[in-house]
């Protein structure tokens, strides 16, 4: 039975690949959703969470490099390797690459890695502009910048001598757009910082500042 | 050697509320850090790699942040890792760098980044951490934050894994041990029956046997940290951790005495060391051997002899450390004593005087100085 026989049996509204790609979606939008408010909102929870994991890894005693590699990618490696063992029994099971579910799965997968994260945050921001989009106009109302621009703060996290900071930013001079003003200008920054900034357009006018610093 | 206070200015390029203030490039604010030093138990400065004096916020006290990773500790594991970080994440509570003056989520101040990773290895190893897992801890957000500059330390900025290490060597290392409370009546007799036989064996060479000979070995030993008492650490009430006492660097040798006598047993057995540690002592056959140095010798309110501390050690003991006479090592609390063992916690150095709870170390000077208070 094809995947796509088993799409289309009456009655069977969600069968087991779907079931694959409801469950990675779910996944990785936690993720990217976990660390999107732990950045933003300065709560440990997501890193907690690293940490447990990477106590784990610690716990096998594999040589310090090996570790750190898994650490730093735990996440993708757990889910990914699952994922990866998971859909080459079922390609194997069903004798066809034609499973949009799966293939949907593997292509999630590879962009989550490449890109995807971020694009991810990206449409959190647009949807936080977005919702909150009058109260954020009148917060610019209220600012000494009206109307012309205004900077509002959007989150911030730190540890140790890092740090991030995000801005939501009203630019109706043009100058971010133009590239007179860097994004990693924006924001505080400690006399031997060195900082990244990383800028994104939300609206016509409104635009999402990162700038992220570590000491030197 | 001794702790400094010291007041840094640092500068934060400020937030700017409009385009035209950040194309200004204005704005830098400037502000002062009260700092201060770390002098440990054995009268070290805490320093970096290099020497150099790492400086903390002059509110950190490392006796608490001890207790602290301890009473993390006793979480369960899945909350542990997350109470921890709470306390270290911007504007936590042991986040040094933004918690200083008094303040918390105060600007950043780049002076108390070394203590900041410090701090971390202090508590994480008093939570029951282990060193690879604090580092990876440390390293998680700059992983996230910044991937550019995360090493191969776990995410780490490479400056930072030294410190960690540094203070998760310095909690093993019982540099902090808890403060010693110096009891009444600690000193019923010389301090060397209040300590394990082996203990004295280490230093000495031999047993203790009692002849003057020990005792002129046993203060300067005690001034250089070869042997401490026992006695006078005895409040550990919210620590199981004992001071630990470095293997001495240099053993005083001598030659030995034969085994077997009673006076040897009787310490072997720890028979001594009971009677020196039990309340209501009443005068042993110790004292009779103990040769007594009429003008230093110390007596207990109820007119026994407590101990004798010979002055004259002028190749190890500096006059100042052990001065001639009660009143003199009266006068010497308040000098170059505080100056140099300052206080752990959130008042700094010169500021308890006669505070004879802060003690923390036990040397000749603080040895001296107890006895003198009784």
């Amino acid at each position: 039975m094809s995947a796509t026989e088993a799409a289309s049996r009456p009655g069977e509204l969600i069968n087991s690949d779907r079931m694959l790609l409801a469950v990675l979606s779910v996944l990785l939008l936690s993720h990217a959703g976990l660390y999107y408010v732990c950045l933003r909102f300065n709560l440990p929870f997501a890193f907690a969470f690293a940490w447990s994991a990477a106590s784990f890894v610690l716990d096998l005693h594999l040589p310090e490099s090996i570790a750190s590699a898994i650490i730093e990618n735990f996440f993708m490696l757990v889910v990914g390797e699952s994922y990866a063992f998971i859909l080459t029994i079922r390609f194997i099971e069903l004798q066809t690459w034609k499973s949009p579910s799966l293939l949907s799965c593997a292509v999630l997968l590879v962009g989550y890695n490449f890109g995807g994260a971020d694009a991810l945050d990206y449409c959190f921001d647009q949807i936080r502009f977005q919702f909150n989009r009058p109260a954020y106009l009148a917060m610019a109302k209220s600012g000494e910048g009206w109307p012309d621009s205004a900077v509002i703060r959007w989150g911030e996290s730190g540890f140790l001598d890092t740090s991030i900071q995000y801005y939501l930013v009203m630019d109706r001079t043009g100058a971010l757009a133009r590239g007179e003003i860097k994004p990693e200008q924006f924001g505080w920054k400690a006399e031997h910082m060195k900082c990244n900034g990383l800028q994104s357009r939300l609206s016509n006018d409104f635009y999402s500042i990162t700038v992220s610093c570590v000491g030197t | 050697m001794a702790q400094e206070l010291r007041t840094f200015t640092q500068r934060v390029t400020d937030e700017k509320s409009r385009l035209d203030r950040i194309l200004n490039r204005g704005g830098t604010r400037v502000f002062n850090v009260q700092a201060k030093t770390l002098v440990d138990q054995f009268g070290n400065d805490i320093v970096d790699a290099n020497g150099d004096k790492i400086w903390f916020p002059v509110t950190f006290d490392p006796s608490a942040a001890i207790a602290f990773g301890k009473s993390l500790g006793r979480l369960p594991a899945s909350t542990k890792s997350a109470a921890m970080l709470l306390s270290f994440v911007r504007g936590g509570p042991w986040d040094l760098q933004r918690s200083y003056n008094g303040q918390s989520n105060a600007p950043f101040a780049e002076v108390f980044t070394r203590a900041a990773s410090y701090a971390l290895g202090l508590v994480g190893a008093a939570a029951g951490h282990s060193q690879t897992a604090l580092m990876a801890g440390g390293g998680l957000h700059n992983l996230v934050v910044n991937p550019k500059t995360a090493g191969l330390n776990f995410g780490n900025n490479p400056k930072n894994p030294p410190f960690i290490a540094q203070g998760f060597r310095d909690y093993f290392g019982s540099v902090f041990a808890p403060p010693a409370m110096i009891l009444p009546r600690t000193f019923q007799g010389n301090p060397a029956f209040s300590m394990p036989a082996d203990r004295i064996k280490t230093a000495f060479d031999h047993s203790f046997n009692g002849l003057p000979d020990n005792f002129n070995r046993l203060a300067p030993s005690v001034i250089n940290g070869n042997v401490a008492p026992a006695a006078g650490f005895g409040s550990h009430a919210n620590t199981e951790r004992r001071p630990s006492y470095s293997l001495p660097a240099t053993i005083v040798t001598s030659t030995p005495t034969p085994p077997g006598s009673w006076l040897n047993s009787m310490i072997r057995n720890g028979e001594v060391d009971r009677i020196a540690r039990s309340e209501g002592t009443s005068p042993s056959p110790m004292w009779r051997v103990t040769p007594a140095f009429e003008p230093d010798a110390v007596h207990s309110p109820d007119g026994y002899f407590v101990g004798n501390f010979p002055t004259a050690f002028p190749a190890i003991a500096p006059p100042t450390a052990v001065p001639s006479s009660r009143n003199a090592a009266s006068q010497n609390r308040e000098g170059p004593f505080d100056t140099r063992f300052g206080s752990w916690g959130s008042s700094p150095a010169n500021t308890h005087g006669s505070d004879q709870s802060k003690a923390s170390v036990f040397d000749g000077g603080r040895l001296q100085s107890a006895i003198s208070l009784r």
